[in-house]
């Protein structure tokens, strides 16, 4: 089977200043449908704004950004009903329940899953009934998740989804994503740096840092390079992180895209 | 869904979400407007009810946008597939409705139960909405370019000192402000906020020039709003133009007692009309007619101040009033009451002086326009009744004024605490109401009561005044209270059982103009001159 060429995410010289700091430099990037692309970068590089920038939530100029082969600018509702982000710390309303959320997200999205909604929440250990402001914090990343995975959305941005999670959550959510992943259908950009989870779910890696896009292709590539360039062992996600932020920038590695 | 759908979806949502600001707004203007508006209440000096509903609305309208504003790129709707313009009318709609909407409703119900016509009530009750809006909008517009009620409140203190400035600054070395200027500004700048607000739910991310045309639009509407237009152009500022006059159309003074059964005396309020035309004064103009003194004038020539009290003569409560109308280019109608007690006198003059006091009147650049006229025309009245014969001090009196109609009167209520509470009647409309004296200075000398077999009836005095919340910004009309209490010469107490089912009767207000009588200008002018030249011929031949 032919892969979609449209790129799920395609992003073209995105510059975005605030004020005299630079978040992001001449951008660009490609997330290849059906990919799990996980974005590494230390804090402070641009993921977080990179992913606001997807969104419309900050205005993309100059640049271009493309979701779902729609110019985000100017995205229809068509086109957002299949997109789904789940934000660092996700602000959710907090004195609704789970319960609440689901009556009013179902019917925005025509592809919301009443079985997967279910399935998740059973997954994940969600108290339907509890309001979201009682709930811990790793409790409402899960929230977040849940929402942002029963709509079936076609593309799903996530940012910082691991941070200040303990590991039974963390586990629960690697596995919830694992589960809609095998079920197709569904690219995933992540900015994160946590690296351990990124190895059991990506199979594209970028890198950012200092808002340029240093390093940016299929996992296993990178690996293989980065095997060569160690001596020939077997080169963990950790170890090639390392290795590709220490190395000197601009080699655009897109290639197979 | 479509939009509609969506919209009802949306708000639902946004209910839930604020339902704890929304009910407690409710239920703060519910418990506020029924203590306020119990007998017993009066109003605590130190407790401004009026501007805490003021808070309530303003801080209901920007939790209602700050619970998820669009200024924040983490907010929970920041993706979701909501059209900015239903998330833009949601929030509208939950603020108008949701925080204005029990403070209109209990508005409403007020001016009804004062028997206001559902259709005047509705449409000042409407107005009084709008205007409040005008308040609420920028507070929206500003909360969904802050990022916290922190940076709302920091915003909102930076644009009231600016706007301070402003308005200090213009007042001072400004350009005039006309009504229509003031209006053409009210209406931009709120266009120019609703505009920032959609902008903002659009683009998500709204700094910029978007903000700051937020900012600019608030500050603007801000500034307006503490600027009052001036009543006058600029060029009705300079001296008086001339041909400027004080045009008495018609005027209607009297009782008119068709009473064949008892026409011996007559005691009541004389409803005092006339319609004033000031020719050549600007539209928008505000005019003021004082009557700053009133006699009558007998037929025998004797000029009596109604304030007295004469055996024979002529008995006269407060009768000197005020008007005041915007718009004096049409003519409008001014209404006093004169309290006469008539015997052997066949006809009456009634002597008013009118100020005219021209709007220029108030401090212009810093100089005070000497724009004052006086004009002091004297006005024939209508013709009495029959002459009758004038009855003991003491002697209750069935009183009928002219303006009295049947069925206009509420039966009394007893209140143990207060004594006897009534409410006005008044038949207003939309646009006498700002000045309905029913509401703002209803004058309970005209009010009396009538014993339950219609045979007698003593005056009542108001002895306590009490102010109702009005509870909705922006609505002009005071509910005033009275306690009413029999007048001292009908020597009853308030509870005496004389009462028992007695009727209360309050003068009626209707619309004038269909009794055009008498005296214009040239007329009362030619009369003085006449009584001067009478007057100094008979000392000439003395």
């Amino acid at each position: 089977m032919n892969p979609d060429p449209t790129p799920a995410v395609a992003v073209r010289g995105l510059t975005v200043r605030f004020g005299r700091v630079r978040a992001l430099d001449d951008v660009t990037l490609s997330v290849p449908t059906g990919a799990f692309f996980a974005l590494l970068g230390p804090n402070g590089a641009g993921k977080s704004t990179l992913l606001r920038c997807l969104v419309g939530a900050i205005p993309v100029a100059p640049g271009t950004v493309s979701l779902l082969g729609h110019d985000v600018a100017r995205l229809p509702l068509s086109v957002r009903q299949r997109l789904s982000y789940v934000a660092e710390g996700q602000r959710l309303p907090h004195d609704l329940t789970v319960r609440h959320l689901e009556r009013y997200l179902a019917p925005l999205y025509p592809s919301w899953d009443a079985a997967v909604s279910a399935r998740l929440l059973e997954r994940f250990g969600l108290p339907s009934a509890r309001r979201t402001g009682a709930m811990s914090r790793g409790q409402r990343m899960l929230v977040a998740l849940w929402s942002a995975l029963a709509a079936r959305p076609a593309l799903l941005l996530l940012d910082e989804p691991f941070t200040g999670l303990d590991v039974a959550v963390k586990d629960r959510l690697v596995d919830g994503l694992l589960e809609t992943l095998a079920e197709g259908g569904l690219s995933v950009l992540a900015c994160t740096h946590d690296v351990a989870e990124v190895e059991l779910l990506a199979d594209w890696l970028g890198v950012l840092r200092d808002g340029r896009v240093m390093h940016a292709a299929p996992l296993e590539r990178l690996r293989e390079e980065a095997a060569a360039r160690l001596g020939g062992s077997p080169v963990t996600l950790k170890a090639l992180y390392l290795d590709l932020t220490k190395a000197p920038s601009g080699a655009e590695t897109q290639g197979a895209a | 869904m479509n939009w509609l759908a969506a919209f009802a979806h949306q708000v639902r949502f946004d209910a839930r979400r604020a339902r704890w600001w929304l009910i407690g707004s409710a239920v703060a203007v519910l418990a506020v407007a029924l203590v306020s508006s119990t007998p017993s209440f009066t109003l605590p000096p130190l407790v401004p009810f009026d501007a805490l509903s003021w808070v309530a609305i303003v801080l209901g309208a920007a939790i209602v946008v700050l619970q998820d504003t669009p200024a924040r790129p983490d907010g929970f709707l920041v993706e979701k597939p909501v059209a900015a313009s239903v998330r833009f009318a949601s929030a509208l709609a939950l603020a108008l409705a949701g925080l204005l909407g029990p403070a209109a409703a209990w508005a409403w119900l007020r001016l009804v139960t004062f028997d206001v016509p559902l259709g005047a009530a509705t449409a000042v009750t409407a107005a009084a909405a709008g205007r409040a809006t005008l308040m609420v909008l920028p507070v929206m517009t500003m909360a969904a370019f802050a990022e916290s009620l922190g940076g709302l409140l920091g915003r909102g203190l930076a644009v009231l000192v600016a706007a301070g400035f402003a308005s200090a600054y213009l007042a001072w070395d400004g350009p005039p402000l006309s009504q229509e200027a003031w209006r053409a500004g009210t209406v931009a700048t709120s266009a120019m906020l609703a505009v920032c607000l959609l902008y903002a739910y659009r683009r998500r991310w709204p700094r910029g020039i978007g903000s700051a045309l937020a900012m600019l639009a608030t500050l603007g509407l801000v500034t307006i709003s503490l600027r009052r237009p001036r009543d006058v152009t600029a060029a009705d500022a300079a001296p008086a133009p001339r041909g400027l006059s004080l045009v008495i159309d018609s005027l209607a003074v009297g009782l008119e007692s068709r009473d064949a059964t008892d026409p011996v005396s007559r005691l009541g309020g004389v409803p005092f009309r006339l319609w004033v035309r000031v020719e050549g004064a600007p539209p928008g103009a505000i005019v003021e007619v004082d009557a700053v003194h009133l006699a009558l004038e007998r037929a025998d020539g004797t000029t009596v101040v109604p304030r007295l009290l004469e055996a024979n003569g002529l008995y006269g409560g407060e009768v000197v009033g005020a008007f005041r109308w915007k718009g004096i280019a049409p003519p409008a109608m001014a209404r006093t009451s004169l309290t006469v007690m008539v015997r052997d006198t066949a006809a009456a003059l009634a002597v008013q002086d009118h100020v005219l006091g021209r709007p220029g009147g108030r401090l212009v650049r810093g100089t005070l326009s000497a724009n004052l006229r006086v004009l002091r025309p004297r006005i024939l009245t209508r013709q009495f009744g029959e002459p009758g014969q004038w009855r003991a001090p003491g002697e209750r009196i069935a009183v009928r004024p002219a303006e009295d109609t049947s069925g206009a009167s509420l039966v009394l209520d007893r209140r143990e605490i207060t004594g006897w509470v009534a409410r006005p009647i008044a038949t207003l409309d939309l646009a006498s109401l700002p000045d309905q004296p029913g509401f703002v200075d209803l004058d309970n000398t005209f009010a009396w009561a009538e014993s339950a077999d219609g045979r007698e009836a003593v005056w009542l005095t108001s002895v306590d005044r009490r102010r109702d919340v009005s509870l909705l910004p922006g609505l002009d009309v005071l509910f005033q209270r009275r306690t009413l209490t029999p007048h001292a010469s009908s020597g009853l107490a308030a509870r005496d059982p004389w009462f028992t089912g007695a009727r209360l009767h309050v003068r009626r207000w209707e619309r004038g103009g269909t009794m055009r009588v008498t005296a214009d200008v040239s007329r009362i002018v030619s009369r003085i001159v006449s009584r001067i030249a009478s007057q100094a011929q008979e000392t000439t031949s003395r």
